[in-house]
């Protein structure tokens, strides 16, 4: 094991440990510590004595703290006990007051309809940020780490720092915290990047796959035409109705080696949501006239203060944030450019 | 038992935990593999306002991300297992480079076990494997049990000899299993055995699916599995095409057809002899790891065996004979017992109460009881096989072992009692002098002394303490710090070790170089295992192995066929295991043993069975150094 691998282990465990009522003393990574356990620890990680020797290979009654053993078993138990939700606020930002107007235009485009700032004004929202495992089992196993923030306002994606880096974060514990209304779209998103991150490793799978069926084809194929064939040192022809027997069975043979090479290299993806931050960000808003033929409507937009940026409004239809909107004629809603053309092309 | 073994189940990533959640739209790849998703649900409600137990939940999922196949699993956690550099590195090669289905043949002796349950062990703790099927001969079944848990701490199913297991559901609840290939391609078992769907299958002695036109291949070949060890020391037995049967199941197609394959690389006229030596290699490096002894450097010194036969008089002698008519007129007809699985085949652990278990001497009095009454016609009823079995292994120890299995077992019986109180009566057998004389001859030598039960290892202690010899005991019933004390007391002061079965196991005793089999046995396996204590990798000496038996007991005769007919104690570690799989029936060695005395009528009777046993293991050593010589010229040094 690497020393940082060993450090990052040893930092993660005396944490965890000690959030659970352990006390440790177990200062060097690469030696052994002690570690005075209660009831509900040493049951997690089944051990009978209360203190125990802790460290990378503990011998006996001790805690063996590495990446094999149970180690990451009983932790992911005690973990358990442990929120997973985070509601912070980030107060005393720099709130850009100046005219918004400039920025706007220069952001957005509006292809197909007029717009005019109704109104500005400064309103409260909330950045969910989502940590994902994502994980793809196929004939062999490929997992990864995703992290993404949402406008719970609208939304769309956004790419905002870690906030859990942010300076200025401040706990919003007693803050009452409804269910994540992002949840749906969040898991969609990382449905998509797990797509879009693993694509190196489906290809891969793709092409042992096809590289495994040529081989079964071949070698069967090869099978079925030799059962055809005329034994050597033998004057009468094969029985032809053996011969189709045999290649009936080659054939099936064939079929069921095919379907079990399918079924082992069927890919289960697995989305597990780890952590969510909702962090809450007043900003200062702008409400916008959008005129369309002869409809009207009013849509809001946000200054993102963490970006220094607008958010993208939300396309209407897919969900996703765009910069370039247009607008339904009949009820004035906001189109990414790809669901535009896609339902021009529709019309068409 | 099952607490470590439960956790591996229940690591998160695993295959078991990719079925639960909410199912998402699925997607397809440019080939078409059909891509399932899952996602699990959204955090609960519960909230904080601090970072660190959200970072704790992110650390421990970069953890999972670190365990990269750069970091072996399996290694950590392990007991007992000699962690050996070659090993090590098949591990890693047959996760890297074979994904999974790879024949391991490295030599006899090298650890192609250990490697196959390494790996078993890193697939399901990396989550890539769940439900697996280990098949063996019958006389291995268990050891690998034996070693699975005590090791790897996996618990593997042994399905019962009972209706049972021609149930499908059988292999599709239990998602372990570790079975004899003879019991599996039985023919009221193969096709439920075939239907359950298995992610690792695991084949020991593959050789043995040499041929397509056997059971054993036709099984195999069968089977729904996404990944599959061979182990073989020896793939080629007599002609290469074994070679291309064997990888056919790990890849059909793989060294295209057989009538490609014997075009390419068999000569005509001499199917032992490859043509195109070059391509086959390189074809071969692909799918097989062979390590060779040579080139690990395992070789060990010579170990060298002696029996002493004590002759027992007196009281001693006339017990012996008592014994064996009593026990001969309270076996059940052969029927009754239940023919040679009557236990199913669990094998010693079936026959043995080990010295390190609670249970020693405490034989099962329940089991295999037969309904009729004995034919000595004591109204009591027969002694089951188990019940027989412990008897004569305890007679063979010592008699206070006897005395207190007859007392457990067969206490109640007045026709017993007299042989319970000559066997308390004897306070020093032939065995006790010879070992006494032996141990004054070892001058100051480290000695380590085994004994299967723990009443002989009392006696031991009692003997050796009023002879003035300074001893420690190590055994099962010693607590780990005992232990560590026992050892370093025998490497550091003491000349004498008192040893139970499981005592010393994966502990470096190769400062010794003496061992005395104070009892034997039935199990070759198990004298190996023995043996192995002292004579392993770090052993610089030559050993000494000295077995004391009685004359005329069943030991005696054990003895006589392993070292006369096969001369076991010469042998390389592990051959023993090689022979006996070749044995023909396939049967556990012990269980062939005992059937030998259930079956015969008297002495005369028993010589000649042994005889013809003795006549079966020549045949089974016979072919396999037929084989080991051959695969040592075709395979030489080339696929490490």
């Amino acid at each position: 094991m690497t020393v940082p691998v060993q450090q990052q282990i040893h930092d993660f465990a005396t944490t965890l440990l000690e959030r659970r009522g352990a006390v440790v003393d177990w200062p060097d990574a690469g030696r052994e510590g002690t570690a005075l356990l209660p009831e509900e620890v040493a049951e997690a990680a089944a051990v009978d004595a209360d203190v125990v020797t802790v460290g990378p290979e503990a011998s006996g009654e001790g805690l063996a703290i590495n990446l094999a053993g149970d180690f990451l078993q009983w932790a992911g138990q005690l973990l358990e006990a442990e929120p997973r939700v985070g509601l912070f606020g980030v107060r005393d930002l720099y709130l850009k007051r100046k005219n918004l107007d400039e920025a706007l235009a220069r952001t957005f485009t509006w292809p197909n309809a007029k717009v005019k700032v109704h109104k500005s004004g400064e309103t409260a929202i909330e950045y969910h940020t989502w940590w994902f495992h994502a994980a793809m089992a196929s004939e062999d196993r490929w997992e990864t780490c995703d992290r993404f923030s949402l406008s719970a306002a609208s939304g769309v994606l956004v790419d905002i720092p870690d906030p859990l880096g942010l300076w200025g974060l401040q706990p919003q514990a007693g803050r009452q915290a409804s269910a994540p209304s992002t949840y749906a779209r969040a898991v969609h998103i990382a449905r998509r990047r797990l797509l879009a991150s693993a694509a190196g490793f489906l290809q891969r799978m793709d092409a042992r796959l096809e590289r495994d069926r040529k081989r079964l084809r071949d070698y069967y194929d090869a099978l079925s035409r030799e059962a055809g064939k005329k034994k050597p040192r033998s004057h009468a022809p094969p029985d032809p109705e053996k011969v189709a027997a045999t290649k009936r069975a080659v054939e099936l043979e064939l079929r069921r080696k095919l379907g079990e090479l399918d079924e082992r290299y069927s890919v289960a993806a697995t989305l597990r949501p780890v952590v969510l931050v909702r962090t809450e960000v007043p900003v200062p808003t702008v409400e916008l006239s959008v005129f369309r033929k002869q409809a009207h409507r009013i849509h809001t937009v946000y200054w993102n203060p963490l970006r220094k940026q607008f958010d993208p409004l939300a396309c209407s239809a897919c969900g996703e944030g765009a910069f370039t909107v247009v607008f339904t004629n009949d009820d004035v809603q906001p189109l990414c450019p790809a669901c535009a053309a896609s339902r021009q092309s529709r019309r068409c | 038992m099952t607490a470590h073994t439960d956790r591996l189940d229940r690591l998160p990533g695993t295959l078991e935990e990719d079925r639960s959640g909410e199912k998402l739209p699925s997607a397809r790849t440019e080939a078409g593999i059909p891509i399932a998703f899952r996602a699990l649900p959204p955090p609960e409600a519960h909230s904080t306002g601090e970072a660190q137990p959200l970072q704790l939940h992110l650390a421990y999922w970069q953890l999972h991300l670190l365990r990269d196949f750069d970091q072996l699993l399996c290694l950590e956690g392990l007991s007992g297992v000699e962690q050996l550099p070659h090993q090590i590195e098949t591990v890693r090669k047959v996760l890297r480079r074979f994904r999974g289905r790879v024949l391991l043949a490295d030599e006899v002796g090298l650890g192609k076990t250990i490697e196959a349950c390494l790996l078993l062990r890193e697939y399901l703790l990396r989550g890539l494997a769940r439900r697996v099927l280990i098949l063996v001969p019958t006389a291995l079944v268990s050891q690998w049990r034996e070693e699975l848990w005590s090791k790897f701490h996996l618990e593997f199913s042994v399905p019962p000899r009972t209706g049972t297991s021609n149930r499908p559901e059988y292999w599709q609840q239990n998602d372990r299993v570790l079975t004899a290939l003879s019991f599996a391609k039985g023919r009221k078992r193969a096709a439920a055995v075939t239907e359950a769907p298995w992610d690792l299958v695991i084949v020991d002695e593959a050789h043995h699916c040499k041929n397509r036109a056997t059971q054993n291949w036709q099984l195999i070949n069968a089977l729904k599995r996404r990944h599959l060890f061979l182990l073989t020391a020896t793939p080629v037995q007599n002609n290469l095409l074994e070679l291309y049967n064997l990888l056919t199941l790990l890849e059909p197609g793989y060294l295209k057809t057989e009538t490609d394959f014997k075009r390419q690389y068999v000569r005509r006229g001499n199917p032992r002899d490859p043509r195109n030596r070059e391509r086959l290699r390189s074809l071969l490096g692909e799918v097989m790891v062979r390590n060779t002894r040579s080139l690990v450097q395992m070789d060990l010194p010579a170990r060298y065996a002696q029996t002493i036969l004590a002759q027992p008089h007196g009281d001693e002698a006339t017990l012996y004979g008592l014994l064996d008519a009593y026990l001969r007129r309270r076996r059940a007809p052969l029927a009754k017992v239940g023919g040679i699985h009557a236990n199913g085949h669990a094998g010693n652990a079936a026959l043995v109460e080990p010295a390190a278990t609670n249970t020693t001497d405490d034989a099962d009095a329940g089991s295999v009881i037969s309904p009729a009454a004995a034919p000595g016609g004591s109204g009591l009823p027969p002694l089951g096989r188990r019940q027989l079995a412990t008897l004569l292994l305890a007679a063979g120890s010592h008699a206070g072992a006897l005395a207190q299995s007859l007392e457990n077992i067969a206490g109640a019986d007045p026709e017993a009692r007299p042989l319970i109180d000559t066997a308390r009566s004897i306070r020093r057998t032939a065995k006790d002098e010879r070992l006494v004389e032996l141990l004054r001859q070892s001058r100051g030598e480290k000695v380590l002394v085994f004994a299967t039960f723990r009443r002989t290892l009392a006696h031991l202690q009692a003997l050796l303490t009023d002879e003035g010899f300074r001893f420690v005991t190590y055994s099962g019933a010693e607590s780990e710090a005992g232990k560590d004390a026992a050892v370093a007391a025998f490497r550091d002061e003491v000349p004498v070790m008192l040893c139970s079965e499981s005592g010393g196991e994966g502990r470096n005793l190769q400062f010794a170089n003496t061992l005395v089999n104070f009892d034997l046995p039935w199990n070759p396996m198990q004298i190996e295992q023995r043996v192995g204590r002292i004579h392993r990798i770090g052993q610089t000496r030559d050993v000494f192995i000295f077995n004391l038996c009685t004359a005329g007991s069943l030991e005696a005769r054990i003895l006589d066929l392993l070292e006369e007919k096969i001369r076991m104690f010469e042998l390389v570690v592990g051959e023993v295991g090689s022979i006996l799989g070749n044995l023909q029936g396939g049967e556990e060695f012990e269980s062939l043993v005992f059937d030998l005395w259930l079956r015969s009528h008297d002495a005369g009777d028993l010589e000649q069975s042994f005889d013809h046993l003795g006549r079966s293991l020549l045949d089974a050593q016979e072919e396999y150094l037929r084989a080991k010589q051959l695969d040592e010229a075709l395979f030489g040094e080339e696929y490490q």
